[in-house]
C-alpha cells in the first residue's frame, strides 16, 4: 500500500543572519487513493512545503516517509511525480517524447516496450492523441500541462504532488481540466498532494483540505468536504460542493482579518 | 501574402545588381585609374588571368581556415562546457579567455608563424586562436542560462550531473553554440588570410600581398573577393545545419 507520512517539518530559511521560518510544525498523512489539499495565502510557503516532501530541499525539522522511504530514496528510485506551475516541457522533444523523458533519465525501470505501452495509454487518458508529433510551441497552455500531467503519471509514482498545475490557466479550461483530472486520480488511486490558492480546485479535487496560516504556515483546520467519488461538472453547482468552499473561504478571511487586526 | 513575399526577395536582388552595375561603370564615369579602384570586369578579368594560382591559393586557405575553424571552436566548446560545470574552473579560465580575446591577433600572428614555421599548421593555428573566444563565450552562456525548474525535473528522476549536461543542458544551448559557430564561420577566413600576410608561400593573403607589391590592384580586388565569398559560403554551411538541427524550434 502506498502511503506518505509527513512528520512536523518545519523549514526556516537563512540569508546572511536574517532568518524567516516559513513552515512551523506542519504534519500529514496520505494513503493510496487519497488526495489532500493544501490551500493557503499565496506566499505563506506552501511551495516549499511541496519542495521539502520531494525531497529538492531538506527541511530544518521533522522528518518525510514516501513509502517507507526518505525523500532522497524515492527520487533515486523515481517515485514521485512531480508537476510544477508550469508545464516544464523540453522544447525540441515532440509530446511523445517529453512524456517519455523520465523513463531515459536516472536508472531503468521500466523497458522500452513497457515505456511505450504506458506513453499510448497516458495519450488516452490525457487526451492528447492526434498531438503525438506536435511540438510544446505548437500546443495550448492547457495541452502543455496536460503533458507535464502525463509525464509526472509515466513511471507509476508513489506519490504525486502538484504545485498549482492549473494556476496558468484560464477558468474553462482549468475546470475541464480539473474535472478529468479526479477522474485519473480515481482511476490511478495514486496519493497526491496538491497545492493550491483555488479554494474551488482545493475543494472540487480533494478528500481533505488543509487550510494554512500566513507565514509560518501551519495547518489551522482540516477540511473533509466529503463530496463523493464520481464527480462530474455538475458538481460545481451542487449545495454540498458550494457549501464547503463558502466554508474554506470563511476559516481563510477569518484568518486574514485576526492577523490584520 | 505572395506579393510581400515576391518583394522581399525581388528587391535585394537590384539592389544587388545596381551595386554590380555601379561598381563596373562608376570607376569609368568618374575616370578613376584602375590602380585606384577597379571595374569589375578588370577584376574577373585579372583572377581569370591568375586562374592557376587561383585555386592553389583558395585551396590553401580553405583547408586552413576549416582547420582553424574545427580546432578553435572545439576547444572553445570544450572549454566553455567546463566552465559552465565548474565554478573553480570557470573563475581559473574565464581571465585567460578574455586575454586572448583581447590581443591583436595581428600582434600575435607573428609569433604564432614564428612557432610553427611557414606552413599551413601555423595559419590554422590563428584562425583556431580567433575561433576559440566567440564559442566558450556562447557555450557557457548557453549553458549556463535555463530556468532551474529543469534541474529540479531532472532531479526528481536520479539524474546525474552528466545526464543533465547532455540530455538538457547541451540541447538547450544549441542555439547560442550555432550562433557562435556562425560567426566563427567568418572568423576563421580572417585568421587564416591575417596569418598568410606574415609568412607563408601560399593562400589567398599571400596572393593579396605579392598583387600589393606589384600593384595589381584588380587581382588584390580579386583575392579580397574570393576570400569574403569563401567566409560567406563558410557562413552559409553552417545556416543550413542551423536549419535542419533546430527545425523544431520556434526561435
Amino acid at each position: 500500500m502506498n502511503s506518505t507520512v509527513i512528520k512536523n517539518i518545519s523549514h526556516t530559511f537563512k540569508n546572511k543572519g536574517n532568518s524567516i521560518k516559513v513552515i512551523d510544525e506542519f504534519s500529514i498523512e496520505i494513503n493510496a487513493g487519497e488526495t489532500v489539499a493544501i490551500l493557503g495565502p499565496s506566499g505563506c510557503g506552501k511551495s516549499t512545503i511541496l519542495r521539502c516532501i520531494a525531497g529538492f530541499q531538506n527541511p530544518t525539522e521533522g522528518t518525510v516517509f514516501i513509502n517507507g522511504e526518505y525523500p532522497s530514496l524515492a527520487l533515486q528510485r523515481k517515485k514521485i511525480g512531480f508537476a510544477f506551475q508550469e508545464a516544464a516541457l523540453l522544447d525540441w522533444k515532440t509530446v511523445v517524447d517529453n512524456i517519455k523523458l523520465p523513463g531515459y533519465i536516472g536508472i531503468k525501470t521500466l523497458s522500452e516496450a513497457e515505456l511505450h505501452q504506458k506513453t499510448i495509454e497516458l495519450l488516452n487518458l490525457m487526451q492528447l492523441n492526434g498531438f503525438e508529433k506536435y511540438l510544446p510551441n505548437q500546443l495550448s497552455g492547457g495541452m502543455k500541462q496536460r503533458v507535464a500531467l502525463a509525464r509526472a503519471l509515466l513511471l507509476q509514482p508513489s506519490l504525486l504532488l502538484l504545485d498549482e498545475p492549473f494556476g496558468s490557466l484560464d477558468l474553462l479550461t482549468r475546470s475541464t481540466l480539473i474535472v478529468e483530472f479526479a477522474k485519473i486520480l480515481l482511476a490511478t488511486q495514486i496519493p497526491t498532494i496538491i497545492v493550491t490558492h483555488s479554494i474551488e480546485e482545493a475543494v472540487y479535487l480533494a478528500d481533505r483540505v488543509c487550510i494554512l496560516s500566513s507565514r509560518p504556515c501551519k495547518i489551522i483546520r482540516e477540511i473533509r468536504p466529503e463530496l463523493g467519488k464520481q464527480k462530474d461538472f455538475n458538481l460545481f453547482e451542487k449545495t454540498d460542493f458550494l457549501h464547503s468552499v463558502a466554508k474554506c473561504r470563511k476559516l481563510l478571511l477569518d484568518h486574514w482579518n485576526q492577523n490584520e487586526n | 501574402m505572395k506579393t510581400k513575399y515576391h518583394i522581399n526577395y525581388t528587391i535585394p536582388f537590384v539592389v544587388f545588381i545596381l551595386i554590380l552595375l555601379c561598381w563596373e561603370f562608376l570607376p569609368t564615369l568618374f575616370s578613376i585609374p584602375r590602380y585606384i579602384f577597379p571595374r569589375l570586369s578588370e577584376i574577373i578579368n585579372a583572377l581569370i588571368l591568375a586562374k592557376e594560382y587561383l585555386f592553389t591559393h583558395l585551396s590553401t586557405t580553405v583547408t586552413e581556415a576549416v582547420l582553424g575553424f574545427f580546432i578553435g571552436s572545439g576547444l572553445g566548446f570544450i572549454f566553455g562546457v567546463g566552465m559552465a560545470q565548474s565554478r573553480l574552473f570557470s573563475n581559473i579560465a574565464l581571465p585567460y579567455v578574455i586575454a586572448t580575446n583581447a590581443i591583436p591577433v595581428i600582434a600575435i600572428a607573428p609569433i604564432i608563424v614564428l612557432w610553427f614555421g611557414h606552413g599551413i599548421t601555423a595559419k590554422a593555428v590563428v584562425s583556431a586562436f580567433l575561433c576559440f573566444f566567440p564559442l566558450v563565450i556562447n557555450t557557457y552562456r548557453g549553458l549556463s542560462e535555463y530556468n532551474p525548474i529543469y534541474k529540479e525535473l531532472f532531479q526528481l528522476y536520479g539524474s546525474s550531473e552528466k545526464d543533465f549536461l547532455l540530455k538538457f543542458k547541451i540541447p538547450n544551448a544549441a542555439p547560442y553554440i550555432i550562433a557562435g559557430l556562425k560567426l566563427n564561420a567568418t572568423f576563421a577566413v580572417i585568421g587564416a588570410v591575417v596569418a598568410e600576410f606574415i609568412g607563408a608561400n601560399a593562400g589567398l593573403g599571400f596572393g593579396m600581398l605579392q598583387a600589393s607589391y606589384s600593384l595589381n590592384t584588380p587581382r588584390l580586388w580579386g583575392y579580397i573577393i574570393t576570400s569574403c565569398l569563401l567566409g560567406v559560403s563558410m557562413y552559409m554551411l553552417i545556416f543550413f545545419v542551423e536549419k535542419i538541427l533546430l527545425k523544431n524550434r520556434a526561435i
